[in-house]
């Protein structure tokens, strides 16, 4: 509700949202309740719902490294990230607040609302699902259900590519964005 | 000062080497460890123990609640606590504690340490906790909640004891169209509820006020951090306008008495250093998940824990022994070293670890004779 506020205030006519992760359960969340100021949804890996048998990666028990690597296919991503120097004081509240945040809404259940899958079949808008096939947060076989449940949802599947396809496939995610969103527009 | 003789029921059958191939002994080492035959004689042994504690003196019996660990094997402490019953006269018998939080209806264990209560016509202490951070990964609760679903708890179950039902609650986590307690508590107005802690500044805030003083026992700390925290606690009481007594202050430690410091040492070595070591190590991932503690609170705990949220390194018995996380000694070196604590803080109550790690039964049954005999009775 805070996301639709926000586009009401901020904009008078529809925009592209676009949402990565818990971003784009945001974006779902909004666009199953509203699309009068929403154009068209670009979700990338986004969390919000669950395939029963294929649990999510539990990032909230992984060590930092562990959630740095888990995040890449490409590991030399990870590693540039591990070799980075240390956060400071002032970065390290920020980083424990996000992941509080984190906890607030994908604890329990992990990573998904039970209410949300059944209001997809709502989001009327053009939707583009995008998700990196070796993604071990939020596994890439979601995507197939995003697809059954938003109507004319086109699915791109990333090759060699984990859960941050806008980084790690950063050319072609860009490509695959803007030949939606062009389609959107046209 | 009164003494409580209590008990993590650690599994000491666990094949320790094999078990650290897992990053804790929380959570996710698998069960496939665990044999119930051998689980059973645990069982047999550790009730034995607790129950002659009564014949050897002690005030109180304590018993704890893990979940999904080998680290202790009372996921329901309630049950322990009704075998204890059956075995004792007088003895009182703490539950330190049952963690509220990861609980799904309150009530029930209002309904549980009520009847409990009654069978041992008013020997029960409560204790309430609010798990340690594995136990929101092994129930799913969420950790972020913890504090809200405590505080919540705690009133519900207060009110159950002392309010004439059926009354309605309405909380943000827990509502109850009725709530109407059979049986009450024995005790009145309801059973003495104590705190155990790892030390927290808002854990003392809540337990030291006027409206509740509720006894806070520190545990698994180095001396110098008993020392801070029970003056902490009187400092805040202070600050509330009243002196704190003896008897709201409690220190649990793990505790070996032999006849001499090396026997005594050499003896309590391999239970304290699997204890500290084997037992109850996890990442911080899992002992302080986002949400659990504040986020100052936090920082400072990874600064002071040490003993805590590391497979990283191993500490010794000659560590652990010089910081005071475990006396161990002989019982003038064990007495002075209770004296040293309690002429800092004026803490009244201690709550003995007497079997730890895999300390086998006999030295177990020593330790706890010595300690009574030698010892105690100069606390008195």
């Amino acid at each position: 509700m805070y996301t639709l506020d926000m586009l009401d205030g901020a904009y008078s006519s529809p925009v592209h949202l676009i949402g990565h992760s818990l971003g784009g359960w945001i974006a779902a969340e909004a666009a199953i309740r509203n699309t009068r100021r929403i154009a068209s949804l670009t979700l990338l890996a986004p969390a919000g719902i669950c395939v029963k048998g294929i649990p999510p990666g539990d990032n909230f028990i992984w060590s930092p490294e562990e959630a740095i690597r888990n995040r890449y296919y490409d590991q030399r991503f990870a590693e540039a990230l591990l070799q980075a120097p240390p956060p400071d004081d002032a970065q390290i509240d920020i980083d424990l607040q996000n992941r509080v945040a984190a906890v607030k809404f994908g604890w329990e259940p992990r990573w998904f609302d039970p209410a949300l899958e059944k209001w997809l079949h709502r989001i009327a808008v053009p939707a583009h699902v995008v998700w990196g096939a070796d993604d071990k947060i939020l596994p890439s076989a979601y995507a197939a259900l995003w697809g059954e449940r938003v109507a004319g949802a086109q699915i791109s599947m990333v090759a060699a590519c984990g859960h941050s396809p806008h980084i790690e496939q950063c050319d072609l995610v860009t490509e695959k964005t803007v030949g939606f969103l062009d389609r959107v527009r046209t | 000062m009164k003494f409580t003789c209590f008990h993590l029921m650690p599994y000491r059958p666990l094949d320790l080497k094999a078990a650290s191939d897992y990053r804790s002994a929380w959570v996710v080492l698998p069960n496939s460890f665990y044999d119930p035959k051998q689980g059973a004689a645990e069982y047999e042994s550790y009730l034995d123990q607790l129950s002659y504690a009564e014949k050897l003196g002690f005030d109180v019996i304590g018993v704890n609640e893990h979940h999904q660990t080998a680290y202790g094997m009372m996921p329901a402490p309630n049950l322990i606590a009704s075998a204890l019953i059956q075995r004792t006269k007088s003895i009182k018998i703490a539950i330190l504690g049952r963690a509220l939080p990861i609980v799904g209806n309150p009530i029930n264990i209002a309904e549980e340490f009520a009847m409990l209560d009654v069978l041992s016509k008013g020997r029960i202490i409560a204790g309430f906790v609010r798990g340690i951070g594995a136990e929101y990964h092994s129930t799913g609760v969420n950790p972020a909640f913890s504090h809200e679903r405590f505080h919540e708890a705690h009133d519900l179950i207060v009110k159950a004891w002392t309010a004439t039902g059926p009354f309605e609650f309405e909380g943000n986590h827990f509502r109850y169209r009725y709530v109407n307690l059979w049986p009450r508590p024995y005790q009145t107005p309801h059973p003495p509820i104590w705190i155990p802690s790892m030390g927290s500044r808002e854990t003392i805030e809540w337990a030291s006020a006027p409206e509740r003083k509720y006894p806070f026992l520190v545990t698994f700390s180095s001396e110098a951090a008993v020392v801070r925290y029970l003056n902490m606690y009187r400092e805040t009481a202070q600050a509330h306008g009243y002196d704190a007594s003896g008897s709201q202050l409690g220190w649990a430690v793990p505790l070996y008495v032999a006849d001499t410091d090396a026997r005594a040492r050499e003896e309590a070595k391999a239970g304290i250093e699997t204890l500290f070591n084997n037992f109850l190590p996890m990442p911080w991932e899992m002992l302080l998940p986002p949400g659990y503690t504040s986020n100052a609170s936090l920082k400072v705990t990874m600064k002071i824990r040490t003993s805590l949220g590391s497979r990283a390194r191993n500490q010794t018995i000659d560590e652990l022994i010089a910081n005071g996380t475990a006396v161990v000694g002989s019982p003038k070196t064990v007495l002075e070293k209770i004296e040293r604590v309690r002429d800092q803080t004026g803490v009244e109550n201690l709550i003995t670890m007497l079997q730890f790690g895999v300390m086998p039964d006999a030295l177990a049954v020593r330790n706890m004779e010595l300690f009574a005999s030698k010892v105690m009775p100069k606390l008195w």
